[in-house]
């Protein structure tokens, strides 16, 4: 077992709710105090934008880099999406969920950056811890209490490897439904496709991971 | 409709397990997040003053809201307090004093080593004074900026602070 935590209750026709992923954090805001806290950061409230950093960085980071495979790129685009939001807070949608807003950056980000560099999702992260040569990727390691992060090393590795694996639009509808939360149908106005291609690659996607895991 | 049922719960089945193999969070430092963040939100202040402002010489009035500063810190005896007197006077002399604030008080900004220490030299004075550490003499601040106005540099350092820093546009620094 190798959770920090884990995303419970989570249905294929529903959206978790936000507090369920907020449990990494140390000051985890309510459903009911997110309206509050979006309308102080359209008002420009650094604090916050502390609150949205605190609740999200973490999830972000994880969909960067299972989705790109390299640490420096995951914390670099981590902190650009929250850059984004402060350009653009103003003019997010409070009809919409406010992660799907987010995780939409992210995922158009993500994009913009494979079609920049001309390849796909690498699997570098272990070359990186072993070689030593990142130090973005050595203090984020350095965060975790050793003995979770020997226990977490290898069946990370081992699934990292299998998510690059999957072809891009099945990695990145597990990647969006595992890290933002998103529903189905989110993720399908995102990626303008059917609610049924959506949910097709979600099966398709998780059953090549679990086959490839060895799971039961 | 079957088949679509099953679909949906061996997707659900399948996400918990991988909810229980990996977590939905990695570690990453957060602090250095915010600290960017802030950096970012007064750059957008400071590039909606300027952009709100009827132009002008922005550069003079960086060295004439400073000698408001010094003013403003004899009385009281703070950068801080400085800062926020500044903050609080508003229109073209408080911007100008931000800008100065903001952009130039590092003194690697403004000796000569140029401008390529700009940036750098902003997210520092930004955070420097986010994490209360902030402690420049703004007298001898006040004698560079002279001496840039003199020469002419921070003329130069304006109009590409505004136009290729600051992504605004030309007719903005020339409206005045």
């Amino acid at each position: 077992m190798i959770s920090l935590y884990r995303v419970r209750s989570r249905t294929t026709s529903g959206v978790t709710p936000c507090e369920s992923a907020m449990r990494s954090v140390d000051q985890v805001p309510t459903s009911r105090d997110w309206d509050v806290i979006i309308h102080r950061a359209q008002r420009m409230d650094a604090s916050a934008f502390d609150t949205i950093v605190d609740a999200y960085a973490g999830r972000l980071c994880g969909f960067f880099r299972r989705l790109l495979g390299r640490n420096a790129d995951a914390e670099d685009l981590t902190q650009e999406v929250f850059l984004r939001v402060v350009r653009n807070i103003k003019s997010y949608d409070e009809q919409g969920r406010f992660e799907a807003w987010l995780f939409r950056i992210a995922a158009n980000l993500a994009r913009d950056r494979l079609r920049r560099d001309h390849r796909s999702p690498g699997w570098v992260l272990r070359e990186e811890r072993e070689g030593g040569d990142d130090d973005r990727a050595s203090d984020c390691s350095m965060q975790e209490p050793p003995d979770r992060s020997a226990e977490r090393s290898e069946d990370v590795d081992r699934l990292q490897r299998a998510i690059a694996r999957l072809p891009c639009p099945e990695r990145e509808v597990v990647l969006l439904r595992h890290y933002g939360q998103l529903s189905f149908a989110e993720i399908a106005a995102h990626m303008d496709t059917p609610l049924g291609t959506a949910l097709a690659r979600a099966h398709r996607g998780l059953a090549k991971l679990r086959q490839w895991m060895g799971a039961s | 409709m079957t088949d679509d049922r099953a679909m949906r719960d061996a997707i659900e089945r399948d996400e918990q397990w991988l909810a229980d193999l990996c977590d939905a969070s990695d570690p990453i430092d957060r602090a250095a997040i915010k600290r960017r963040v802030r950096v970012e939100m007064g750059e957008r202040w400071l590039a909606q003053q300027l952009h709100d402002a009827d132009g002008g010489d922005v550069a003079r009035g960086v060295r004439d809201g400073v000698r408001s500063a010094i003013q403003a810190e004899r009385v009281r005896r703070s950068p801080h307090g400085a800062l926020r007197f500044v903050l609080a006077i508003g229109g073209p002399v408080g911007i100008a004093a931000a800008l100065a604030f903001f952009w130039v008080l590092p003194k690697s900004a403004i000796l000569p080593s140029g401008q390529t220490t700009i940036e750098a030299g902003y997210a520092d004075a930004f955070e420097a004074y986010t994490q209360d550490d902030f402690d420049t003499s703004l007298t001898e601040l006040s004698d560079d900026l002279d001496r840039l106005v003199a020469d002419g540099t921070l003329f130069e350092w304006e109009s590409d602070f505004r136009g290729d820093w600051l992504g605004l546009e030309d007719a903005a620094v020339d409206d005045g």
